[in-house]
Order: structure tokens, then sequence, then C-alpha cells
């Protein structure tokens, strides 16, 4: 009964990491899905932050990597591994979104082959005279799935947890799959 | 040095797994100060201030506003005591004083040494320039913070400030001293 209880619950657990330059919002989204508030002050993350988001089916553990080159190198190659699923966050500049590509280049090294990677372009309340890209154009760029998204505005949690739920949905049926084979 | 086990409040073990990293293994309280944190929420960040990073040397202890804790690692586990100090506090004062007079010391030697760290690449300071704003959104900062936040020299520093000044993107919030504290414009 405890082992299938077990299987069940793991069955259902899930690994999200969640990768970017520093500042461009990773923190703020891991806040925005775990509900809790979100402040304009910026702290970066030293190592990484972990937190467990349940929502219908689905146990998800949240790594939320600092982006300090420093912690990208000793600290995100090892944790990479056993993603189901990498967010790679960019903030929607030109330049930021270039250093995406070389992140994503980076982390395919560590993540399975099978594991999704999908873009958020981030920060989309800013002013196009800002250098904000749409999130169509970054996808252009950068060959990756990409969703805008405005993580400080609490309202865009649904959004956000529906990008994760349908990506998750996929991950579960290969799961199901792999079982039966 | 006394050892006083009244001062032992709770215990727990945070155990490592591959795939979800540290979790909450099994906790202890042994009187009401217990309740003083929330072990659940706080196993990751305390299994990190120990063990976080690959190499060099881990703390034994770590001292927090009201509580300290003492963590014994064995294989990925950590045993971590939660203790109560007592009468530390003058301890403490007597050395946040001398902390506040080395920040001095080194305030003075880096505005003497005025080694300009390469920061001459238009990337590397417009990246300084999109961490600053960020800094500074919702609160303020003085100069010399920013200036050892990115590592740069004085005049570095306050042409990047100058910059962001004439683009109406920060602007002085007040003068503290001959310290400029700046926000957002």
């Amino acid at each position: 009964m405890i082992s299938k209880m077990l299987s069940s619950e793991l069955h259902n657990l899930y690994k999200v990491s969640i990768i970017g330059a520093p500042a461009v919002g990773k923190t703020t989204i891991l806040k925005l899905l775990s509900k809790n508030t979100i402040d304009r002050i910026y702290l970066p993350t030293h190592g990484f932050d972990l937190k467990t988001v349940k929502f219908d089916s689905f146990t998800i553990k949240l790594w939320d990597f600092a982006g300090q080159q420093g912690y990208l190198k000793s600290c995100s190659r090892d944790h990479l591994l056993g993603s189901d699923l990498l967010f790679v966050v960019t903030d929607s500049s030109p330049k930021n979104v270039l250093k995406s590509r070389e992140l994503i280049n980076y982390a395919t090294h560590f993540v399975e082959n099978n594991c999704p990677i999908i873009v958020i372009a981030n920060k989309q309340d800013l002013a196009k005279n800002d250098g904000r890209m749409e999130p169509k154009r970054v996808e252009d760029i950068l060959h990756v799935k990409t969703y805008g998204l405005t993580a400080i505005n609490p309202a865009e949690r649904n959004k956000l947890m529906n990008i994760i739920k349908k990506e998750l949905e996929k991950i579960a049926k290969r799961r199901m799959k792999e079982i039966a084979f | 040095m006394h050892f006083n086990e009244k001062e032992l409040f709770g215990a727990a073990l945070i155990g490592f797994d591959m795939i979800d990293g540290p979790f909450l293994k099994w906790k202890r309280g042994y009187s009401e100060s217990a309740n003083l944190l929330k072990l659940d929420d706080f196993a990751m960040n305390f299994y990190l201030a120990f063990r976080g990073g690959n190499a060099g040397k881990k703390p034994r202890a770590i001292l927090y506003d009201k509580f300290y804790i003492v963590a014994f690692p064995r294989d990925l586990e950590l045993c971590c005591l939660f203790m109560k100090p007592q009468g530390i506090e003058n301890n403490l004062k007597e050395l946040n004083k001398i902390a506040l007079r080395i920040i001095d010391e080194m305030e003075v030697n880096d505005n003497d040494s005025e080694e300009d760290s390469d920061v001459s690449n238009e990337d590397t300071v417009d990246e300084i320039k999109r961490l600053i704003l960020n800094l500074l959104n919702g609160t303020q900062m003085s100069t010399p913070e920013l200036r050892r936040y990115f590592k740069l020299s004085n005049s570095q520093i306050w042409k990047v400030m100058s910059d962001l000044e004439s683009a109406n993107k920060v602007k002085r919030f007040k003068k503290k001293g001959r310290t400029v504290i700046w926000t957002i414009g």
C-alpha cells in the first residue's frame, strides 16, 4: 500500500529548473508560482532556491538557479541533471536574448535530450522604446518555444501554470508510454 | 567555554535526494522555542548554508538573530542542532564595532587604489547599467555600495551613474555626508 502511494507520488513528481542571466526575473517566477508576495527589490539568489508547488495531480520541484556565472559554472551544472523541464528566462532585451542563446547551448549539455527547453520572455510590461522584444521575435532568434510573461503581475500566475501544465502533460504521456513499454 | 544543554531547543535531520535536493527528514522540538522557525521552509536554506558550493571549507555553526545552529554532516545528510544563545549580546556589540572599523578602513584603502578594472567593453557597461536599475528598483543605494558590488573604481562608477542620470533613469535621492544615495529616476 505504502509503496503504491510512494510510486504514484514519484510518478507525478517533476523537476523544473529555471536558469537565466542575473536580474531577469527567475526568482520572481518562483514567487509567482508559489504564491509568495512579489516585492520589487532585487536580491540576487545565492546558489539556488527550491520550492515545491502542487497543482492538479502534479507535484513540481522548482529549482531556481542563481544567474551569476560563478554559480552557474560551479553549481547549476550538476544540479541541472534530471530536469524534466527547463525554463530559460530572459528580460526580453536584445542583448539578453542573445546571451540566452549561449545559455541554452550550455544547458543542453547537462539535460537529457527529451527535456523540453522553454524560453520565458519576461518583463513584457516594459516599453518597446526600452528595447523590449515580442515573444515571437525572441522565438525566431532562439529557435525555442517562447512565451511572453510579466512575472511581477500576480494575475499572470494562471498563464504560467497553464504553460507548465501543457508541458508536464506531454511528459506524463511519455512516461506512461515508457512504463507500458 | 561552558556547554549548556538547556540552550538546545530543537534538532533536525536534513536529507538529500539526488533529484529533489535537500528535504526535512526528521525533526524534534525540545521546548516552545522550537516554533521559532518553520523548519520545512528552511531546510533547504540551512542545507545550502552549511553545504553550499562544491569545494572549500564549510561552516560548523551559524549564528542567526535569535538562535544559532550547529550542524554535523554525515554522508549527504546534515544533522542540525538548534540552540538559543545566552549572554552573547555584549560580545556581538563589540564585534560589530570592530566590523564597522574594518569596513571604514577598507573604504579608505579602496579610494586610495584607483586601479581601473576592465569595464571598457560596451556590453559589460550596458550589463552593469541594467543590473544597477534592477538593484535600485524600490530601494536606494550609495555610490560606494554600487562601486563595491561591481568592483569598479570611483571614476568608473561615477561615469556609469552620470550616464544613467543623464538618461533620467536614476536620480539622487539624498546625500549622507559626502556620499550620494541613488534611486530610480
